[in-house]
């Protein structure tokens, strides 16, 4: 029986995600696959897939967190596998995932702010830490505008502008201290001020250990971000089939 | 004369029989043997007489062999394809509802959120729920007691000999089984169509990405306040009933007793069987009932479009299950089915 988590994932040490032989098909037409797919990051890696626009990666990113079944091979998080069946530490282990999803990323019948506290209040944060913590994201991402970003977080996620609900993706992967970040197309609906400080919280959040994972075409990378990177996840016919870089 | 055409092995051998210079015969023969798919076919030139005739026999008998074979296991398969799928079904909503127990039991499951999810769950199923249980149990207790009390009259028999018979319909039987209804009709089928749309536009994977185990956020709060709400209501409603019964019945003359003299004949018929009947079945009816509402929700495909498909099926299944449980509680408790007596 799979039980809640009850407390966070202890820091991982070096090597914070392998993949194995990873064999992967997407349901979806545009989605993204892995074959026979090996690359090893350590902390404070960063990877970049670089998939067009039209290219859904929600898929390959729920079966790198153990949400979708391969066809074969592993994917260990912090050593341990995502597909065993330990399903109270694979929900720990997901709960240290900070993610920016493509598509649906809000429970809808939840206000933005009670998204962004569901996870760490599951977690059993205290509130007080929790506040602290969203509070300070929402400062790293919203910038002079990070009032606006509050009142909006009092509302529900079909009321609210995309730009801002992207923003606030960004405080909700951020606000746990994750050690591994999944962007799926994340400078979608940014303008150009937003996008400088979203770029700054994600090199910050890199440099302190954790590893990120940029799925999006490579001409809209910042140049700050391309600086960071250091592995590169290269496709062939939609589908990951070998890394560049020091991991190779 | 006769030769050998074709041979494919391992099928039942039918036979076919050509005559030279044929009749209306042959044409029959033929056709019977295109139907049948004939592995294997014989041209004879032989009398239209007795060996002819016995090989067509022996075709035609073949024929309708293969054929019934391939009815029966038709019939086989389907039969058997549907009683595993209802057998699936009944473990799956079990395995549901003894999940949904065990992590209610477990402190650590009572997140804050998870408790937020219990409450206001408990909120539209239960508290929002009592002004229809009123009306209906109200509705039905009317019903009930004024027929009662008018062939209590017709008969000529005391208000003491039909007291327990109303007592125990009530408790044991229609309260339970209004609740049920209440809870079904109200939420059961708002719970499966708001599953299916979380299911379907993603936001369980959503849920489930930040490490929140659907089973302890979305199915356990849910099914524990459907149990919680079915044992509620079905004591408001047995109360509703007695009262509503009462005033109507004494405002139409079929009722000559105080408010108290009733209430104290009622409940001198109460004993702890009727605790342990009445608890069982609501508990057991509201799980099965949530756990099947939530599966339902759950089996949603990836699209909005099936969402008011899964709610309909879930509201008839669950509808059915409370009345298979009722009924098959029913007959454990007092043993009996109809007037036979069991063990």
């Amino acid at each position: 029986m799979r039980q809640s988590d009850s407390q966070t994932l202890e820091m991982i040490d070096a090597e914070v995600l392998r993949l194995e032989d990873v064999s992967f098909f997407a349901e979806k037409s545009t989605g993204i696959g892995m074959r026979e797919f090996s690359s090893v990051v350590e902390r404070g890696g960063f990877v970049h897939v670089d998939v067009d626009e039209h290219q859904d990666p929600r898929e390959v990113c729920s079966a790198l967190v153990g949400l979708k079944k391969l066809v074969g091979g592993n994917v260990l998080y912090g050593g341990r596998s995502m597909f065993g069946t330990d399903y109270r530490w694979q929900f720990r282990a997901r709960a240290s995932v900070g993610r920016v999803f493509a598509d649906t990323a809000w429970v809808e019948n939840l206000t933005l702010g009670e998204n962004i506290r569901l996870s760490l209040s599951h977690q059993r944060c205290d509130a007080g830490e929790i506040n602290r913590r969203v509070r300070s994201s929402v400062d790293t991402i919203g910038g002079d505008s990070s009032d606006e970003l509050i009142r909006e977080m009092r509302k529900r996620p079909s009321f609210v502008d995309p730009s801002v609900l992207q923003q606030l993706q960004f405080v909700r992967a951020l606000c746990g201290n994750p050690q591994l970040i999944l962007l799926e197309h994340p400078l979608r609906y940014l303008s150009t001020d937003m996008i400088a400080r979203v770029t700054d919280a994600i090199t910050t959040a890199v440099a302190s250990g954790a590893v990120a994972i940029w799925f999006g075409k490579s001409s809209d990378v910042p140049e700050r971000i391309r600086e960071s990177m250091t592995v590169s996840w290269d496709l062939s016919a939609s589908q990951i089939v070998c890394s560049t870089g020091f991991s190779r | 004369m006769i030769r050998l055409i074709g041979d494919r092995g391992g099928h039942i051998p039918t036979v076919a029989t050509v005559l030279s210079g044929q009749t209306s015969g042959t044409a029959d023969c033929m056709e019977n043997d295109a139907k049948s798919d004939s592995p294997l076919i014989l041209s004879a030139a032989v009398p239209q007489s007795s060996p002819a005739a016995v090989l067509r026999l022996a075709a035609t008998v073949s024929s309708g062999v293969k054929r019934t074979s391939i009815a029966a296991g038709y019939v086989t398969g389907t039969v058997g394809g549907t009683f595993t799928r209802r057998l699936s079904m009944v473990t799956e909503t079990i395995a549901v509802l003894v999940g949904s127990l065990r992590l209610a039991a477990s402190p650590t499951s009572w997140t804050p959120p998870v408790r937020a999810v219990f409450a206001r769950q408990m909120l539209f199923t239960s508290v929002d729920a009592l002004p229809s249980a009123f009306r209906f149990a109200a509705a039905a207790g009317v019903l009930i007691i004024v027929q009662a009390m008018i062939w209590i009259d017709t008969a000529g028999v005391s208000s003491e000999v039909v007291a327990p018979l109303l007592w125990r319909a009530i408790v044991r039987e229609v309260a339970p089984l209004l609740a049920c209804l209440v809870v079904i009709g109200r939420s059961g089928i708002a719970i499966a169509a708001e599953l299916g749309t979380l299911k379907a536009s993603g936001e369980v994977e959503v849920i489930d990405s930040q490490g929140i185990d659907p089973m302890t956020f979305l199915v356990m709060p849910r099914v524990v306040a459907f149990m919680c709400s079915v044992f509620g209501l079905g004591m408001i409603i047995a109360v509703t009933m007695l009262l509503a019964g009462y005033v109507v019945g004494e405002a139409m003359g079929t009722i000559h007793k105080t408010l108290a003299g009733f209430a104290y004949e009622i409940s001198a018929n109460f004993d702890a069987q009727d605790l342990v009947f009445f608890t069982t079945k609501t508990l057991l009816a509201g799980g099965l009932a949530g756990g099947i509402c939530c599966l339902e929700g759950f089996s949603a495909r990836p699209a909005l479009t099936d969402v008011p498909r899964v709610a309909s099926r879930a509201g008839i299944r669950s509808l059915t299950a409370v009345f298979v449980i009722s009924a098959t509680l029913s007959i454990l408790f007092y043993q009996k089915f109809l007037v036979f007596q069991l063990g």
